[in-house]
């Protein structure tokens, strides 16, 4: 589990999806995880550091893949902490030295991060040269009607990113985008699950609380034409080492 | 879809080309938006339009001699927006220096000769590109011809703000450098400089710039030809052309490449002024001072502004989406290239009623139909249409070209027909009886035998994009019309007339209304006056139109129209709008049914029909000449809903059979009866569940065993899955009768 | 019909019970608990299901 340390607990932290069905609670699933770590073209016994890792079930999914995993968890009352697959610390100040991670995997956590100016600093910080950045988060696909997104209050739609400027981010600091591959069916079929197990769309996205009501959300989804990305980073200015496997350059 | 045929359909559609006023300004000043925030009392962003077009701003604002005003729109109705004295409004209350952007400094050295508006125009220009100009004037000062103007005209404040840029500029001004004066010592410049400019007029002897580069006969040379005095806004004009010649010159590009849309040019952009109320001009109480404020702001007020919008304003389904077609066209040609991510744009394509008012309307004539149409058929040649769309009506033509419908044959005791009767699906739904006494009439009136046909057109596979559908109705339709000898057809539907017409133009078809002989029937009076809706199918056929209308008038009705002719608006059935967006659907029902308060007649059962779901009493131009029985008022005649409507096909198929054939089929003694209250039947057609679709679950229960039973309530629950959608169904009884006490339906499969 | 009522297989004469089952559309699976014959494996679809979380699944899986 990964998504939305919120002020206001959504779906993720009450615990709700993980009840809900053999799939990990993101948009995509473990398929998705898959797929990225192989774009990535990790190699076994890679240190892979997962942020926003919740309960460590992508930590548990990439070690029994044969990946030195670990998760970051910035809240207390997880046991994840005791089992040994996440660290109690927030993305903007990781427990890590300089250089210590082959890859980070921020999967739907960017957008509820506040700072991720901050967080992208760390992961530049923590990674090797060449080492990997994965992002899958949600995306305006009509950046244009990102206001309406980010009137919503602190949840997952209000922090959805627009490309260009996660993109200018990465550069300054320092990753070279690799890979950038849309996954809107996951989205899709994210919110149907949802839907299906649970119920209203305002639970899920983590705006209870924040005064907006399901059909704000639902007109601000629309307006951005929220979509799903997964984006691979290379760190450092180094030469590319092996360049992944990708269906798009940048 | 093809790129080339996309960008066609594009450049079609002119909301998006310059106004009038902004084409005929060679510094395409956008006087249109310029106007708009003089409107808006925002003086200073009207004032960085200006700005952001010439490089002169202050200056321009006053001297300007103003081509716009000339082709302004509201001269149509009242006087043209005084657009000058707006811009001397903007100067006035907004006007500050320019904000100069300079790229990159270049090391290249330019000199200018001559300093008045072409002068000093290229020289800035050439500056913020980032060269090195040398500004050179053989007079006392710069802009000499403007200083003499007086205050009134142009105050000295405007030349010191614009001429400050030149400092700002590092633009080297000399005044007495002594400068050769024969031509051969000129060119010995070229030495000392990469480029060369004369302002018309700034030497004695004369170069020859070509008109559209400036460019001399010597390579590196260029020379203005514009009467400063004549035209100020055009003497800018040389400058800016100058300034992108020498900038191209320098860095070895082509100087002729791309740049046709310089200087003035004719608008394209259409703007309808037929309904605008005629405003003179706003008068400034003080001429010698200019507008205030408020005077600017009313004067500005009466700008329109100009846009085509032509095809928006008719039509809800354009309305709805907030756009223009440009926009959807680029839309629609961007949802087709998504390949994995989720296609936003279906429903809207989808939407369409493809009734052609557009391209009516249409200075360009596109066709949002053909694209929409194109996109359809792409949607569906890929896989990508939603299931759901389309479903019903598609379910619906396969009903029409079944059995259960379909029949050609020819009239009985004839071994020919002279001509058939294709009375269409839907008056066969919605009247069936109808269709058996025009065919009565027909056979009355016309020797040598009057065939029948019974079949779809295949017009719902066309408007969903379904080629091999359409194609599959077409091809059973022509088989039918041969069967009968190849008769010439006399159809009551104006969509199978249109069909025929485009798709089949083999097939003689005539409209029916030219076929009836009101004297043999002698109907009772009709309602005095009565507003005729024309079918959109049949728009551009004026024969049909004009067939009906006389007929009516031959009915003793005084015909009120709902519009100019050839302008009609669909019914919201056509292009299947009703199936894929039943909310715009009944907006576009409304908007035609609220156009006029009188009772309409109209000659498309489909379209009587809708009116008549929206409570808009209306009339079959049938209903006046074959009156009910029972006198019932047939402008209150409900619509009949789905179920109903296949129901009164497959009726009148075997009432003809077995009346003029005298021919029972063998299953209808075998038909069960099923008993379905009147609220059932409304939350069915609700539910777009077909009676049909019941009838053949409860059927498929009973053979079969399938079902569930609720123990002590004595109701069973039957299931059926055709083909995507589940069907449920709660009934009760037995021995070939039934009672249906509920039903809903699912696509999801469970297993 | 009450929904919460036991129900008869019409053909194998005995009750449905509660299993879990599979609803899929357009390539997405969504396991569920429903009512099902032990015999011949036909499944009920509630009507409130269908027309409500049912309905609304296919609305947000169908683009559009």
């Amino acid at each position: 589990m990964s998504c939305c340390p919120a002020a206001n607990p959504t779906a993720y932290e009450t615990g709700v999806l993980a009840a809900s069905g053999q799939r990990l609670p993101h948009p995509g699933g473990a398929e998705l995880t898959r797929h990225a770590i192989e774009s990535a073209g990790l190699r076994a016994g890679a240190r892979i550091v997962d942020l926003g890792a919740g309960a460590g079930k992508t930590v548990e999914l990439l070690r029994t893949m044969g990946f030195d995993a670990v998760g970051v968890e910035p809240r207390a009352d997880k046991p994840s902490a005791q089992t040994g697959l996440c660290v109690r610390a927030t993305a903007e100040s990781l427990p890590f030295p300089n250089g210590s991670a082959t890859a980070v995997l921020a999967e739907c956590s960017l957008s509820v991060m506040g700072d991720w100016e901050r967080v992208l600093a760390e992961c530049a910080r923590v990674l090797e040269r060449g080492g990997r950045l994965i992002v899958a988060d949600l995306y305006a696909r009509n950046p244009e009607a990102i206001g309406r997104a980010r009137a919503l209050g602190h949840s997952a739609i209000a922090g959805m990113i627009v490309r260009e400027e996660l993109q200018a981010s990465l550069r300054a600091h320092g990753f070279a985008a690799e890979l950038w591959e849309d996954h809107s069916r996951a989205l899709r079929e994210f919110a149907a699950r949802f839907l299906m197990y649970n119920g209203s769309l305002t639970q899920l996205w983590g705006c209870a609380g924040t005064g907006a009501s399901a059909q704000e959300i639902e007109s601000a989804m629309k307006a951005t034409r929220a979509g799903y990305f997964l984006l691979i980073a290379t760190a450092g200015n180094a030469h590319r080492s092996t360049p992944p496997r990708s269906t798009q350059w940048i | 879809m093809d790129r080339e045929q996309v960008r066609r359909w594009e450049s079609q559609c002119i909301q998006e080309q310059a106004p009038a006023c902004a084409s005929a300004c060679p510094m395409h000043v956008d006087a249109r938006k310029l106007a708009e925030c003089a409107r808006k009392g925002d003086f200073k962003a009207g004032f960085s339009v200006l700005a952001a077009a010439v490089p002169v701003p202050l200056i321009v604002a006053y001297v300007c001699d103003h081509p716009c005003q000339r082709q302004c729109r509201r001269a149509d109705a009242g006087d043209p927006i005084r657009i000058h004295e707006l811009e001397k409004a903007c100067a006035e209350f907004g006007g500050a220096s320019p904000t100069l952007r300079v790229q990159n400094k270049r090391n290249r050295e330019i000199l200018v000769c001559g300093s008045e508006l072409s002068g000093v125009s290229a020289a800035i220009l050439l500056a913020q590109k980032g060269y090195n100009v040398t500004l050179h004037e053989p007079g006392p000062a710069l802009l000499g011809s403007l200083r003499g103007l007086g205050d009134g005209f142009l105050p000295q404040m405007a030349i010191g703000t614009d001429m400050a840029a030149l400092e700002a500029l590092e633009i080297e001004v000399c005044y007495d450098r002594e400068l050769p004066h024969d031509e051969e010592a000129i060119l010995g410049l070229r030495h000392e400089y990469d480029a060369l400019f004369f302002e018309a007029g700034a030497w004695p002897f004369t170069f020859t710039g070509d008109p559209a580069t400036l460019a001399t006969r010597h390579p590196g040379v260029f020379a203005g030809n514009a009467w400063q005095e004549l035209s100020p806004v055009y003497a800018v004009y040389e400058g800016s052309v100058a300034a992108i010649s020498i900038d191209r010159y320098l860095q070895g590009a082509s100087l002729t490449a791309n740049r046709e849309n310089r200087g003035a040019y004719p608008s394209r952009l259409y703007m309808n002024t037929q309904d605008q109320i005629p405003l003179a001009a706003v008068e400034s109480a003080d001429p010698e001072q200019g507008y205030t404020r408020e005077e600017a702001q009313q004067e500005a007020a009466r700008c329109f502004p100009c846009q085509c919008l032509e095809c928006v304003k008719v039509c809800e389904y354009l309305k709805e989406y907030k756009s223009y077609p440009k926009r959807y066209v680029r839309e629609i040609y961007n949802n087709e290239c998504i390949v994995m991510g989720v296609r936003k744009a279906n429903r809207m394509i989808n939407s369409c009623a493809l009734c052609g008012l557009c391209t009516t309307v249409c200075p360009e004539n596109l066709s949002m139909a053909e694209v929409i149409l194109a996109a359809r058929r792409g949607m569906v040649d890929t896989g990508k249409m939603p299931p759901s769309a389309h479903d019903l009506a598609l379910r619906d033509m396969a009903f029409s070209t079944s059995d259960a419908f379909t029949l050609a044959r020819h009239q009985p005791g004839h071994a020919s027909s002279a001509v058939a009767f294709l009375p269409g699906c839907q008056l066969s739904s919605s009247s069936p009886e109808h269709v058996e006494s025009v065919y009565k009439h027909l056979r009355e009136t016309t020797q040598g035998g009057v065939g029948l046909i019974l079949a779809c057109c295949g017009a719902p596979a066309q408007w969903a994009g379904n080629e091999a559908k359409f194609a599959e109705a077409r091809a059973e339709l022509t088989a039918s019309w041969e069967q009968l000898g190849r008769p010439k057809l006399i159809t009551a539907c104006s969509s199978c007339i249109r069909t025929l017409h485009d798709h089949l133009p083999q097939i003689p078809v005539e409209s029916l209304w030219k076929h009836i002989d009101l004297a043999l029937i002698a109907p009772p009076t009709a309602p005095k006056r009565l507003a005729v809706h024309d079918p959109c199918s049949t728009r551009e056929m004026r024969e049909v139109e004009d067939g009906a209308r006389a007929l009516l008038r031959e009915l003793g009705v005084e015909i009120e129209e709902l519009n100019e002719r050839g302008l009609t608006t669909c019914c919201g059935f056509g292009g299947l709008q009703q199936f894929a967006n039943p909310e715009l659907a009944d907006r576009t029902a409304q908007r035609r049914a609220a156009t006029s308060s009188t009772d309409y007649v109209t000659y498309c059962a489909m379209c009587r029909d809708r009116f008549s779901l929206r409570g808009k009493r209306a009339v079959h131009i049938l209903d006046l000449i074959f009156p009910a029985d029972d006198g019932a008022d047939p402008a209150a005649r409900l619509d009949p809903g789905f179920s109903r409507r296949q129901e009164g096909r497959a009726r009148l198929k075997r009432r003809l059979l077995r009346d003029l054939w005298g021919e029972t089929e063998a299953e209808m003694d075998e038909l069960f009866e099923l008993e379905i209250a009147e609220e059932v039947r409304a939350l069915l057609e609700k539910r777009m569940i077909l009676v049909e679709d019941v009838r053949q679950a409860v059927e498929h229960a009973e053979k079969t065993g399938e079902k569930l039973e609720q123990p002590g309530t004595g109701h069973w629950l039957a299931m059926w899955r055709p083909s995507c959608v589940t069907y449920w169904v709660e009934y009760s009884g037995g021995a070939g009768s039934f009672t249906v006490h509920n039903a809903y339906s699912h696509r999801m499969q469970v297993k | 019909m009450a929904e919460e009522a036991e129900l008869m297989c019409g053909k194998c004469k005995q009750p449905l019970v509660k299993a879990q089952v599979v609803a899929s559309y357009l390539g997405a699976e969504f396991p569920i608990e429903l009512l099902r014959c032990p015999g011949c494996g036909v499944v009920h679809v509630p009507e409130s299901l269908a027309t409500g979380k049912m309905f609304q699944v296919e609305q947000a899986l169908e683009d559009k």
